[in-house]
């Protein structure tokens, strides 16, 4: 298998072009000199297409016709078309600045040219992946008013979410700890701000974000289930820029600007949350925020070389003390994440270009508690006492990239590369004193080194225009305390065009996980732990396979896919009913080892241009899982199985000036373990009863289907000379319905019953965003 | 800045008026609740008897409206009275005889080790019936029992020191205190049992696994948490099987706060075929004695 597959890529390779080809080769970048990822590059007369890579490059080979046509285009920008006549020389250098297209909206309807990347998605080799633009997330209502990339994310099809308002995603089958989620290349391990609700992600800082749930490309790895990568804003480096805006729960500020003209430029974005703060002022203690920053600086010495430095810091704080005549009680914790990212981008020529990275991430978080006054251990005691416990967890990863770009011919268009992160885990530091010091001892924190390292190349290969192959390998390996694990992890991608505006495709890939985050079955909390794998835990595995079919219908500037999947995971992690995760460091006493399997079918009809944008998703699928130590052995339904979910995205532009966007979903029940009854039970000397609870099987349980729209108007003012306003007024759950997460039995007047519970109900909100 | 704080007070005022009447209306469901089954519990007296109590699974519901009913009612409803409950053991069979709701008691029990005690109970009520299986584990007698007293300024603290010799096989250990309050009247201490309080000091189930001594000898203390001088206390020490050490261990970790947020759902094992509970046959050491 591993020869045949070599073989493939060595004949593939020494296939050399005709002498006749040409290349153009150069960056793409949007009016304020911002690099753009993921526009289309396309030659009309011959076909030819390429994407900008992640860092805005692009390089084209092809066999000229009698005139060169070339066209760039991007959702949201008007399309850039290029002429060249003969004679063509060997290489042609072009930079390309796009312009946003809401000036020219009109005229692209009117006229109804066809935007390319209708055409790209379907002749693209990619599959099982989205892209999300920043304009499409700040447009869309969520929770609170406040716009979240992963909300929106958890609108696509495959994606389900997990309980109602979390940023928990759980794509087609897997866990939340089996998504990589990088944030200029860097990993996030904790996306939630307040305990999950809202991501870290400031739209304002984000230029987009590619989505992967199959089909998986050899550059990425170290994740099962899919690659949620986020790209922030260079910062311009022509003219100054300020965005920002007001909203409920928070406010944001982003600037923007050179520091010298077209040489180097910085973005800076700040937002914290001040609900502390207006509680305070009527005296309701609210002792919570959260803040993140993100800050950029890029550096272009030169054509051929661009450095880009990317900060991100935030944290989660709560502080609340109260004093009273007898105790004294407070109560903290202080959570966040701290990314930073050095790159270095490098044209070596028009075929050849660069990346690399110094990456450093640290998620870490405090707990600390403090009480004095009467012993609550032992309430007899006259002797006053002082008790305090502090918790300190952290991960630290230091860690290196380099990718290679190489247009080697008109035919062949490879990347290849390597990595290498060192992660240094400390979980448990505990500090404590007084009473509590005689249940939970003082101990130093474990500390846990391991090192990922991998080695990929990958090559998309169009030896006819009608079919094209994306194959590629990757080599991960993992050294840990007593253990060395490597893995070969093959993917494999197929594009089979049946016309010029539909194919076929299908691919193959394995992925192999070396971390899972320790959490309990049923909730997340922002103190979940990520520990490596060791010697008795080996790594998890997962082999998906793919199949879609792909139609753009220009008329309609609109895409339409159906992909079919069936996913197996091996050696996942579940923990034994009622595991003491917290604090305990023997933990994989409590772990039992299981596999799953997933497969459904997603649709999505999606358009992407004009005044009226939007889709809609469906996902039917099924999440099973199998572990010799749960459920008697038995498979059952994973926590997020979700047989049917549906979700409708429209955005619709009434006038220049007023826009409307409203989502609705609706999806199968959230699953939960029933309770079927109770029973009385002596305790250990029959001197006592107690009654415990008798489960059904795991996770049998469908509750009630969830249904909600939510709605958002977005009026904006007029400009003034720079200065652009909007309002966002919209609603959350506007038809107030319950999104069942549990059942509680109440009382009511005909005696006990079992109801289901929701959680959010209308939420209206109102933001004011302004740019200049 | 007035102006401004007094309108954010209006506002946050609005919200927190309006958020509160926007909560949704909970959705009615209907679980597929089990039919009721037999439940077992068992505990011998060293010389004297054994002890089997029958009862019956319930709906959650009605353990609900229960917690309403301080006259036992209830409790009284689930127990099994008309139960034909036999015990075999060493080819000899014995009939347990009923000596008040839902217990049952045979006063002819061997406790020689390893011997294997299968019970069988016939509800003649319902026809339903159960079979369980236990093995007598060798009793580990405790070597001695003092109570250490620390007088500070303002506190006197009571500790619990025990000893006992661990037998070289896997063992698993019952630790409980129960603590009688001289300041309370008998009938008191007794209707603790359906009030939910607990006249437990502590318990603990351990592994001798966990025992970091070299020899076997084993030395154990314990910090006694509100005795006073003249209290009563009672140390029962009982080395049981491991299956109901996995049984009181299910138990201890469906307690506590974390459990209670996740709402995780914990199934106790059962060695009771065909019913729920656990039949044990461990021959424990209790020692009473008096604050000093």
């Amino acid at each position: 298998m591993i020869r045949a597959f070599f073989f493939i890529l060595i004949t593939g390779l020494l296939q050399i072009s005709a002498a006749q080809t040409i290349t153009i080769s150069g960056s793409v970048s949007n009016e304020l000199h911002e690099l753009s990822i993921g526009v289309v590059v396309r030659e009309i007369k011959t076909g030819k297409t390429v994407k900008t890579n992640d860092y805005g490059f692009y390089s084209l080979s092809f066999i000229p016709a009698d005139t060169i046509e070339l066209v760039f285009a991007q959702f949201g920008y008007q399309k850039v078309k290029k002429i060249f006549v003969p004679p063509f020389p060997a290489e042609i250098k072009l930079d390309i600045q796009l312009e946003e297209s809401a000036k020219l909206l009109k005229e692209v309807v009117v006229k109804g040219k066809r935007p390319v990347d209708v055409k790209e998605e379907v002749n693209s080799t990619q599959m099982s992946a989205v892209t999300i633009q920043a304009k499409e997330i700040k447009n869309i209502p969520v929770l609170g008013g406040e716009s979240d990339l992963i909300k929106v994310a958890q609108l696509m099809p495959g994606i389900a979410r997990g309980s109602e308002g979390s940023t928990g995603m759980y794509v087609r089958g897997g866990t939340d700890d089996q998504n990589l989620i990088l944030m200029d290349e860097a990993t996030v391990y904790n996306v939630g701000h307040l305990f999950g609700f809202f991501s870290l992600f400031n739209t304002d800082a984000v230029k987009n974000v590619k989505i992967i749930k199959g089909g998986f490309p050899a550059n990425y790895g170290g994740r099962l289930s899919s690659i949620v990568d986020v790209h922030t804003n260079d910062g311009s480096d022509s003219k100054y820029a300020v965005t920002g805006g007001v909203g409920l729960l928070s406010s944001r500020l982003t600037v923007e600007g050179p520091i010298k003209k077209e040489k180097l430029s910085f973005l800076i974005a700040g937002r914290r949350t001040y609900i502390d703060k207006v509680a305070g002022l009527v005296n309701i203690p609210l002792p919570y925020y959260f803040y993140d920053v993100n800050f950029k600086l890029k550096f272009s010495p030169n054509e051929r070389n661009k450095f880009y430095f990317s900060n991100y810091f935030g944290n989660d704080v709560m502080e609340f003390s109260d004093e009273r005549r007898s105790a004294a009680i407070g109560f903290g914790f202080r959570l966040g994440n701290i990314t930073n990212t050095l790159r270095w981008n490098h044209i070596y020529n028009s075929k050849l270009f660069s990346n690399i990275s110094f990456i450093s991430t640290r998620f870490s978080y405090d707990i600390n508690a403090e009480y004095s006054g009467r012993s609550f251990v032992d309430t007899s005691l006259n002797e006053l006492s002082k008790t305090s416990l502090f918790v300190r967890s952290k991960i630290n990863d230091l860690g290196i990239k380099a990718d290679w770009d190489y247009n080697l011919n008109k035919k062949h268009q490879m990347k290849f590369g390597w990595d290498f992160i060192h992660h240094n885990f400390r979980p448990n530091l505990v500090s404590t004193a007084g009473d509590i010091s005689e249940f939970i001892n003082s101990k130093d924190a474990l500390r846990l080194s391991t090192q990922e390292a991998s080695l990929y190349i990958n090559d998309v290969y169009e030896p006819k225009k009608i079919i094209a192959f994306d194959y590629g390998l990757r080599w991960s390996n993992a050294f840990v305390k007593g253990a060395y694990y490597s893995g070969l992890e093959p993917r494999f991608s197929i594009r089979y065009s049946l016309t010029p505006s539909s194919s076929f495709k299908a691919s193959y890939t394995r992925m192999r996980q070396y971390m899972h985050r320790v959490t309990s079955s049923s909730i997340s909390l922002p103190t979940d732990l990520w520990y490596p794998i060791s010697a008795n835990l080996k790594p998890q595995t997962a082999n998906q396979v793919a199949l879609g079919y792909y139609l753009g219908w220009d008329k309609f500037f609109t895409n339409f896919s159906v992909e079919l999947y069936y996913k197996e995971m091996t050696r996942l992690i579940e923990y034994r009913e009622g595991a003491r995760l917290f604090l305990n460091e023997s933990f994989e006493q409590e772990l039992v080892i299981g596999n799953g399997r997933s497969y459904g079918a997603e649709f999505l009809l999606r358009k992407k241009e004009g005044k009226f944008t939007g889709w809609i998703g469906y996902t039917l699928s099924w999440a099973k899982r199998q572990f010799d130590d749960l459920n008697k052995s038995m498979e059952y339904f994973a926590k997020y199985d979700r047989r049917h979910d549906i979700s409708l995205v429209a955005m619709y532009d009434i006038s220049k000036k007023v826009s409307v966007s409203g989502v609705w979903i609706i999806s199968s029940g959230s699953r939960i373990t029933p309770i079927k009854g109770s029973y009385f039970m002596p305790n250990t000397t029959f001197s006592g009863i107690e009654i415990i609870p008798l489960y059904g099987n795991r996770n049998a349980l469908v509750l009630q289907p969830v249904h909600r729209l939510d709605v958002n108007f977005i009026i904006k003012s007029i400009k003034v000379r720079k200065f652009q306003g909007e309002w966002h007024i919209g609603a959350y759950n506007f038809y107030n319905r319950a999104a069942p997460y549990r059942t509680n039995i109440v009382s009511t007047a005909s005696g006990y019953t079992y109801q289901q519970q929701g959680l959010f109900g209308f939420i209206p909100s109102i933001a004011y965003n302004f740019k200049f | 800045m007035n102006g401004i704080r007094f309108f954010i007070g209006v506002l946050v005022l609005c919200v927190a008026a309006v958020m509160p009447s926007c909560n949704p209306a909970p959705l009615e469901v209907n679980l597929q609740e089990e039919a009721p089954k037999l439940v077992v519990s068992s505990q011998i007296i060293p010389g004297d008897f054994m002890l089997v109590t029958l009862s019956r699974t319930f709906s959650p519901l009605k353990g609900e409206e229960q917690k309403d009913d301080t006259s036992n009612a209830f409790l009284q409803s689930v127990l099994v009275n008309r139960a034909r409950v036999t015990i075999e053991y060493n080819g000899t069979s014995d009939t347990l005889f009923r000596v008040t709701s839902g217990v049952y008691m045979s006063t002819q029990v061997l406790l020689n080790p390893y011997t294997e005690i299968r019970l069988n109970v016939y509800d003649s009520l319902n026809g339903d019936q159960v079979q369980a299986v236990s093995f007598i584990k060798p009793r580990v007698s405790l070597s001695s029992v003092n109570i250490d007293i620390e007088v500070r300024a303002s506190d006197t603290l009571y500790y619990l020191a025990y000893s006992f010799d661990d037998p070289s096989e896997d063992n698993w250990y019952l630790t409980s205190v129960l603590h009688i309050d001289s300041s309370r009247t008998l009938a008191q201490n007794n209707a603790d049992i359906f009030s939910g309080e607990s006249n437990y000091i502590f318990e603990k189930t351990e592994s001798d696994r966990s025992f970091e001594q070299v020899s076997s000898r084993v030395e154990k203390r314990e910090r006694l948490l509100g005795v006073k001088r003249g209290d009563t206390l009672a140390l029962v020490f009982s080395n049981i099987s491991f299956e109901y050490f996995d049984f009181l261990e299910a138990r201890n970790r469906s307690e506590g706060l974390i459990p209670i947020i996740t709402g995780e759902p914990i199934n106790y094992p059962t060695n009771v075929q065909g019913g729920y509970g656990f039949f044990n046959t461990h021959n424990p050491d209790i020692r009473f004695f008096l604050v000093p």
